[in-house]
């Protein structure tokens, strides 16, 4: 076979191909690619930004979290939307002091999986909420675990529904008669 | 019911195809993908910087901790404030020299973690926590925990820390 014959038409297509097939697809499959991590990101900003701003008593910051049809359940009842979650937990733990720095407890939010389909997502996640021992020491008072449904809103990803299940004292989210929380926290946290 | 008029139709089409995705750009700036690669890549090397902290630290490899920072980059926590890599890396030393019956190397170590970072450009601010736990025979107990503030800058393409403040967590 006379491969030289070929060369010019193999050269074409070697030239031509990339030109007109490729960048159009790759470059959409990379959106693609990128899009996944930056809504993976968002979605695990929004998991730590929950236990700090639940730590630095922003009820705001907090309820601007939540989708306009995002549900908060929980020891103070139920509530739906940014403003009606606000103005329960204020009503329930108070107005948030200026400048108020937390020097006694703090959420530490971790092992965060991130599935996300389409516009929707499901997010699981780890909590331990330190409070301070008698001796001035980071203790570890509560685990648990989170799952979190997502929901893409004007483009930013908030929560529809998160429940919070105990894993150590054990507290079952899914039922509505919550225990009351340990003896331990009495005085650190109200719900 | 009023009929619409084929050409009042078209422009609205138009103005649907030219005017809407312009409409759209005025809201919210597109970014090329070379852009948005790019900030998830200075995401990840910003990320890297701070556990590798957290690894020199442990390690007591001080010149590799003071290589974190900028040349005028600055320290600050309730030991002192330091400046600049020479002064990061000489009190550095000594702190854990000093305090090296109570915390010897590779019996304790920093746990980081609640990583929000903030990029604008070459500029970034970071927040994230730390526990420093000790060991106590093989059981790990929490010694402090705290936030670490930081302004990083991107130099001959490495993000560095400009500044980390060491503060009480909240």
């Amino acid at each position: 076979m006379n491969f030289a014959r070929y060369l010019p038409v193999l050269l074409a297509f070697a030239l031509v191909l990339p030109g007109c097939v490729t960048p159009s697809g790759s470059i959409a499959a990379l959106e693609k690619r990128v899009q996944q991590l930056e809504d993976e990101k968002q979605i695990r900003e929004v998991v730590i930004r929950y236990g700090e701003y639940l730590d630095a008593r922003d009820y705001a910051g907090y309820a601007s979290l939540f989708a306009k049809d995002g549900v908060w359940t929980g020891g103070f009842g139920s509530a739906t939307g940014p403003a009606a979650i606000q103005a329960m937990m204020e009503k329930n733990l108070g107005k948030p002091e200026a400048g108020f720095i937390n020097k006694q407890n703090f959420h530490l939010d971790t092992t965060v999986v991130v599935e996300v389909s389409g516009d929707t997502a499901i997010a699981r996640s780890r909590y331990m909420f330190f409070t301070t021992s008698a001796d001035s020491r980071p203790s570890p008072t509560l685990a648990g675990r989170y799952v979190d449904q997502f929901v893409r809103e004007n483009g930013q990803w908030k929560i529809k529904l998160r429940t919070s299940h105990g894993v150590i004292p054990y507290r079952d989210g899914n039922d509505p008669n919550l225990p009351p929380p340990p003896a331990a926290l009495k005085g650190i946290i109200k719900p | 019911m009023m009929r619409a008029h084929p050409g009042a139709m078209a422009l609205a089409t138009l103005i649907g195809c030219f005017a809407g995705p312009s409409l759209l750009a005025a809201a919210t700036p597109p970014q090329s993908l070379e852009a948005r690669i790019q900030r998830i890549d200075d995401r990840m090397a910003i990320q890297q910087l701070l556990m590798e902290y957290g690894r020199a630290v442990d390690n007591r490899d001080f010149a590799a901790f003071a290589a974190l920072f900028t040349e005028d980059g600055e320290w600050q926590g309730a030991q002192g404030s330091y400046r600049g890599r020479k002064e990061i890396q000489e009190s550095m030393e000594k702190m854990f020299t000093d305090a090296a019956a109570d915390i010897p190397q590779g019996k304790n170590f920093h746990l980081l973690t609640n990583v929000i970072i903030d990029l604008q450009g070459d500029h970034a601010t970071a927040s994230s926590k730390f526990i420093f736990y000790k060991m106590n025979g093989a059981k790990p107990e929490a010694e402090v925990a705290g936030r670490y503030e930081d302004q990083l800058v991107r130099v001959g393409g490495a993000w560095k820390f400009k500044q980390r403040r060491a503060l009480p967590p909240g």
